[in-house]
């Protein structure tokens, strides 16, 4: 019986380290952090910020895997979804930006002024959707 | 004879003053050193009103050295052109910076569990620990705890093996993939920014 738990446990564990590489490749390739870190003066906090997304990922895995209740009230939840919608928002943005969105159509329709604009549609046009798909779910 | 000097520009530097010397963008090595001396003297530009960014072609510099020593001969070996970012300081300047960086902090810590738990549901993980139980142990055995812990580690090995660091240490000296992005970022937004002044011409150049 013990080696099969053993096994399980092996499995496992390959499995959450290969999917962490996976995961953490594609948020670092995708260039979130750098673009926000860039933000504050110096950048030598990279360090910092790494070990925040560590921690943040680990911590709430197991919360989600263990099913770990934390009264955190009404307020937290808030704020602990406003980041994460921040995090989202950035990603869906970053990744628009990875793939060459932008200056494909920019060459495509001969738009060069006024880019701003749609960059705004298309963060308005984000948030209008979302906040139509959560109605859908019966928010 | 004439003089050699050579000159190495700088991709990019932060100004400390108004004043921009030759000192401040590149380095000046020359066989004459009241010459050398005399070369990082020069002042290329003054920062005025709010202008905070400028770029300087190496055939300016060129033009300026060659006003001073008509003679000499001169020969870059760095990049063609340098940026030149001037930013006054203040004291509310480092509350900001903190701030901004906690704020940062928050995004990263909350924003990479967030999208951690969206990732577990959406390929409904419990799920597939309780499978993994059940091909593993056996289906009278009940609950997923032992995978459930062995997938939490793991995962936190395999962060700490890409990042290269768990803490503020890092376990050896090859920079850590955020570094390297952050450094790649940076390059790209000097070529843009060269690229935008030549465009614009408003580059400090050759007449």
């Amino acid at each position: 019986m013990l080696i099969r738990y053993i096994g399980l446990a092996i499995a496992s564990m390959a499995g959450g380290a290969v999917i962490a590489g996976g995961y953490f490749a594609f948020i670092s390739l995708i260039g979130v952090f750098p673009k926000l870190i860039e933000k504050v003066k110096g950048n030598r906090h990279y360090m910092l910020v790494e070990s925040c997304l560590t921690y943040g990922a680990v911590i709430a895995n197991a919360i989600y895997i263990f099913n770990i209740e934390i009264p955190v009230t009404l307020v937290g939840l808030a704020i602990l979804t406003l980041f994460g919608g921040i995090f989202v928002g950035c990603l869906i943005g970053a990744l628009a930006e990875v793939l060459n969105v932008f200056p494909i159509i920019s060459r495509r329709f001969y738009v060069r002024r006024g880019f701003p604009y749609v960059i705004m549609a298309v963060g308005i046009g984000k948030v209008i959707g979302s906040f139509i798909g959560l109605l859908a779910y019966g928010l | 004879m004439a003089d050699l000097i050579y000159l190495k520009l700088s991709e990019s530097v932060l100004a400390e003053s108004r004043k921009i010397t030759i000192k401040d963008v590149s380095k000046v090595v020359c066989d004459n050193p009241e010459m050398k001396y005399g070369t990082e003297k020069i002042e290329l530009m003054n920062f005025s009103g709010t202008k905070q960014q400028q770029v300087i072609s190496i055939l300016d510099i060129i033009e300026e050295i060659k006003k001073e020593y008509p003679k000499a001969e001169i020969t870059n070996l760095g990049q063609p052109e340098v940026i030149v970012y001037y930013k006054e300081f203040d004291t509310a300047d480092r509350m900001k910076q903190t701030v901004k960086l906690i704020f940062i902090c928050l995004v990263a810590f909350l924003g990479a569990g967030f999208s951690i738990i969206s990732y577990n549901s959406d390929v409904n993980l419990v799920g597939q620990l309780d499978l993994m139980q059940d091909l593993f142990v056996g289906e009278s055995e009940t609950g997923s705890t032992i995978a459930g812990l062995a997938y939490s580690i793991g995962l936190f090995i395999g962060i700490v093996i890409f990042f290269n660091h768990g803490t503020n240490k890092k376990f050896s000296d090859d920079p850590t993939p955020l570094q390297v992005q952050m450094r790649q970022y940076e390059q790209e937004v000097n070529q843009t920014i060269i690229t935008d002044a030549e465009r614009k011409k408003d580059i400090r150049d050759a007449d």
